[in-house]
């Protein structure tokens, strides 16, 4: 019996796949593997035709597929669907593969019965994306509370609220040789710079997948540089920021089921700085901005110094500290780079083991962890309360940058720098930054320099990377040609200072 | 292929480049104190103390510190090290040092065969502060090992308040070798010495070194004072207190505020140095009082340049008597008479120096101190 299914099925195929490209409900239904979830509809008009509705019925609104479309089609009295049904898109074709890909889009399909080789695609989608929320990782102060969601028509509404020019351009491609998704380009026309426009299409050209599970695959494949712990790509779940970005001239890549954008091309400093930094006065966005740099280094360089002088250069500590932190240090039976491995290894695993806790477990979690790693092991004596002292400041120092990606790559570096150190001392701590420097200048991202305010050196752009100044004051670039005159205006006699 | 193999030379590279000079913290013994004796048989001895770490065996957690007094012996410096090094458990280091200390008896002999092998020691601290002992360092670093109070930290604090006070010559393991090494410049170092009443280290005076050796005469700290003001030196404070002539029980103490300083030099059969000081002074302590008025300043302006021109006179004859020349007079010959310097130097050539030291007050401020 089981033979006999299979071989009736195997002949079915067969005969398809001589008139596959005949528009037939049998075709369709064959090469949608009969699933359970196709609806097959007949439909008598008021001047008696026929109509044949076909639909995936997980894709399509119920309320849009009887209002807006069964319900005219009734009522038709000339035949005339593409005049006669209301409805926002309405396509007419004859072939098979345009249907089943629009069929998994969310239209349905309807067929005169009276054997006319031709139907109508009508769409009927069934939106069930959420609300534009606050977005839940970059938040602000007082920034915008609008993030991005996974609907990609959705994101695009956004951007254009933020960017309102008829030069924004939207250019839509569509991945996947099994499951597909949309991706869409969005740039200024004229802010943009063509080169990197141009970059972009030829590596999204190359990319060729099955299918997409997640940014980061796309991500991955239009990269310049893979093999790197810096990104070179910034993501953003901010609708204002990606705004900002485009405004500047970059571009904005956004795929469907995803709430980021990823902006293009990004440099070394550009995720050093937040949507905060432009809404609080300069000064304050300035010392911030400062801090993320400090921090930055902190948490890169600090585990490995206290290595490098624990274990080479102890004649640097003040006299005061030397003693107690010989006297915790002298117990503990590792050298200070395991002792250091160890702390940063628990550390990461109570970072990674509360990110996936439901949250009223993580604050337990989170006390016991701290209470674990913190007192006992300093207590228990393998390891010293300097190493601890470090490591805390690390992390603290890692959590301010606001970039999780550039985050990770504190970790990437921290530890072969420890282990330069716990070789070398200072030297090597120096070699191993003279590499992560060398590195960094080397990178492009789209053909933009990564490290670009330093190197190659432009101090001029220092305005805006490593301080922000005030707006007027800052570099004229084509898309703020205005700025400058800003503050032009003289002050009255009314508002002079005393 | 190429480039995996070259990444793994370069991973490999750093594991196989020779030593691995691993100096761990928890290893060494670290040592803020050291004193260097004398022994028979043209022998040295180190005194160290050197601080124990130890952690209670009930309660992990708790630690409590105490000292131990290490001594060794051996025929130069860095044998004492090792001595002491087979006593103890880790290394000794005298990388944290704060201050060394001479006996008297090692002093006077030359003090750079003791130093020697520690400044070839890149690790030491050369803001090490000096001392010397009035008697033997051991004598001194005993008692301060069994004392609770007075430790290593103890003894560079008091010599560096000596320091801000005008006191002591600022004078540092670093600063000490530029003296050595110079014919035409010596230096003191502060005196230390055992207290048998309250039983307490204390500051007596300095030493008067000449070349690398103790000369054997020590200057008080009031003589200090006016030295390091004829040098030219002011820390922090100046304070110096007087008795004043033809008046009874009549003392003035008064804080130095300001120094200016001509220096000239005249040969005739001898080199004459007219040294002219002028001190403006703030009065600290002056019971008649009555420096509103002009008369009064004037009395003790004169008076005051009187005494100290006196007590200068009798300090540069003491300098003199051991040949200490700490104000540099040599050098100004090599700089501005070379000719001269040929024929007089050596040993002792400030033999043929005559200093006649000026100084001149002024009273400046009378008001509220400090």
């Amino acid at each position: 019996m089981l033979f006999k299914q299979n071989k009736s099925q195997t002949k079915i195929q067969k005969k398809s796949s001589i008139n596959q490209s005949v528009l037939s409900i049998e075709n369709i239904k064959t090469q949608l593997n009969h699933s359970d979830d196709i609806m097959e509809r007949e439909l008598h008009s008021y001047k008696n035709h026929s109509y044949i509705i076909l639909y995936l019925s997980p894709l399509v609104d119920q309320d849009i597929l009887e209002s807006k479309i069964i319900k005219p089609l009734i009522k038709m009295e000339n035949n005339d669907i593409q005049n006669e049904v209301h409805n926002e898109e309405i396509i007419r074709t004859n072939s098979n593969e345009e249907v089943i890909k629009r069929l998994l889009e969310g239209y349905c399909l309807i067929l005169e019965k009276s054997g006319k080789k031709e139907g109508f695609l009508l769409k009927a989608l069934a939106a069930y994306d959420r609300e534009v929320t606050e977005p839940s990782i970059e938040q602000t102060i007082q920034g915008a509370n609008v993030g991005f969601v996974e609907s990609i028509d959705k994101n695009i509404f956004l951007l254009r609220q933020n960017t309102r020019t008829p030069k924004l351009t939207v250019k839509s491609y569509t991945f996947g040789t099994v499951t597909t998704t949309d991706v869409r380009i969005v740039y200024v026309e004229g802010l943009a710079n063509p080169e990197v426009i141009k970059k972009l299409e030829k590596r999204l050209k190359y990319f060729n997948v099955d299918s997409i599970r997640s940014p980061g695959d796309i991500t991955d494949s239009i990269e310049d540089h893979t093999f790197t712990p810096f990104p070179q790509l910034l993501l953003t779940e901010r609708p204002d920021r990606a705004s900002a970005n485009l405004k500047d001239g970059k571009v904005v890549l956004l795929i469907d089921g995803s709430p980021v954008a990823i902006v293009l091309p990004a440099t070394f400093m550009s995720f050093f700085s937040t949507p905060d930094d432009y809404i609080t006065r300069w000064e304050l966005g300035s010392f911030f901005r400062f801090l993320r740099l400090f921090s930055y280094m902190n948490a890169l360089l600090l585990p490995s110094l206290y290595v490098a002088v624990v274990s080479f250069h102890y004649e640097m500590i003040p006299l005061e500290l030397v003693y107690s932190l010989q006297t915790s240090i002298s117990y503990v039976p590792f050298p200070p780079v395991i002792e250091l491995l160890i702390l940063q290894l628990s550390l990461e695993l109570l970072r990674e083991a509360s990110i996936r806790l439901p949250p009223s477990v993580a604050t337990t979690f989170g006390i016991v962890g701290a209470v674990v790693v913190g007192t006992a092991m300093v207590e228990a004596g393998i390891v010293s309360f300097g190493a601890l002292i470090i490591v805390s400041i690390t992390a603290v120092s890692s959590f301010v940058q606001p970039n999780i990606e550039m985050r990770s790559s504190i970790r990437v570096l921290g530890f072969p720098l420890m282990i330069y150190a716990a070789i070398f001392g200072f030297t090597g701590i120096w070699v191993g930054l003279l590499t992560i420097f060398i590195h960094l200048s080397r990178i492009r991202s789209f053909g933009e320099p990564y490290f670009v305010p330093f190197a190659p050196l432009k101090v001029r752009d220092f305005k805006d990377t490593i301080v922000r100044v005030p707006s007027w004051m800052r570099n004229k670039t084509h898309a703020f040609k205005k700025v400058k005159k800003s503050r032009k205006w003289k002050l009255d006699e009314s508002e002079e200072p005393y | 292929m190429k480039k995996t193999k070259l990444l793994i030379i370069l991973l490999i590279l750093p594991l196989i480049t020779s030593c691995w000079d691993e100096r761990l913290l928890k290893d060494t013994r670290i040592v803020y104190l050291a004193g260097f004796d004398t022994a028979e048989n043209n022998n040295y001895l180190t005194t160290t103390i050197i601080r124990d770490i130890i952690i209670s065996e009930s309660n992990r957690g708790h630690t409590s510190v105490s000292d131990e007094l290490v001594m060794g012996k051996g025929s130069t410096m860095s044998e004492t090290g090792l001595k002491i090094n087979r006593s103890v458990t880790g290394d000794f280091d005298l990388a944290k040092a704060r201050v060394i200390m001479f006996g008297k008896e090692a002093a006077e002999k030359d003090i750079y065969r003791l130093l020697d092998g520690i400044y070839r020691n890149p690790r030491v601290n050369l803001h090490s502060k000096f001392a010397l002992a009035d008697n033997t360092a051991n004598e001194i670093i005993t008692h301060l090992a069994n004392d609770e109070m007075q430790k290593g930290e103890f003894l560079y604090e008091m010599i560096a308040s000596g320091e801000e006070n005008t006191e002591i010559q600022e004078i540092t393991l670093r600063s000490i070798r530029t003296y050595l090494f110079d014919d035409g410049k010596d230096f003191t170092v502060p005196v230390l010495s055992l207290d048998e009443e309250d039983s307490k280290v204390k500051v007596t005076g300095a030493a008067l070194f000449h070349d690398r050796s103790f000369t054997g005469e020590t200057l008080n700290p009031d003589e200090i004072t006016m030295l390091l003001l004829l040098m030219g030196r002011r820390s922090e404070q100046a304070i110096l207190t007087k008795k004043l002539d033809g008046e009874d029980n009549v003392q003035v103490s008064f804080n130095v505020r300001n120094v200016s300083k001509k220096k000239n030099l005249e040969i005739k059969e001898k080199i004459h140095v007219d040294i002219e000081l002028e001190l403006v002074v703030e009065v600290v302590d002056y019971p008649p009082d009555h420096l509103e008025k002009q008369e009064a300043i004037d009395h003790l302006n004169k008076q005051l340049s009187e005494i100290l021109t006196e007590r200068a006179d009798a300090l540069f004859k003491k300098l003199q008597t051991n040949q200490s020349d700490l104000l540099g007079l040599g050098r100004d010959l090599m700089a501005y008479h070379p000719d001269i310097w040929k024929e007089i130097k050596g040993e002792n050539y400030y033999e043929e120096i005559v200093v006649n030291p000026k100084v001149k007050v002024k009273v400046g401020k009378i008001n509220v101190v400090n």
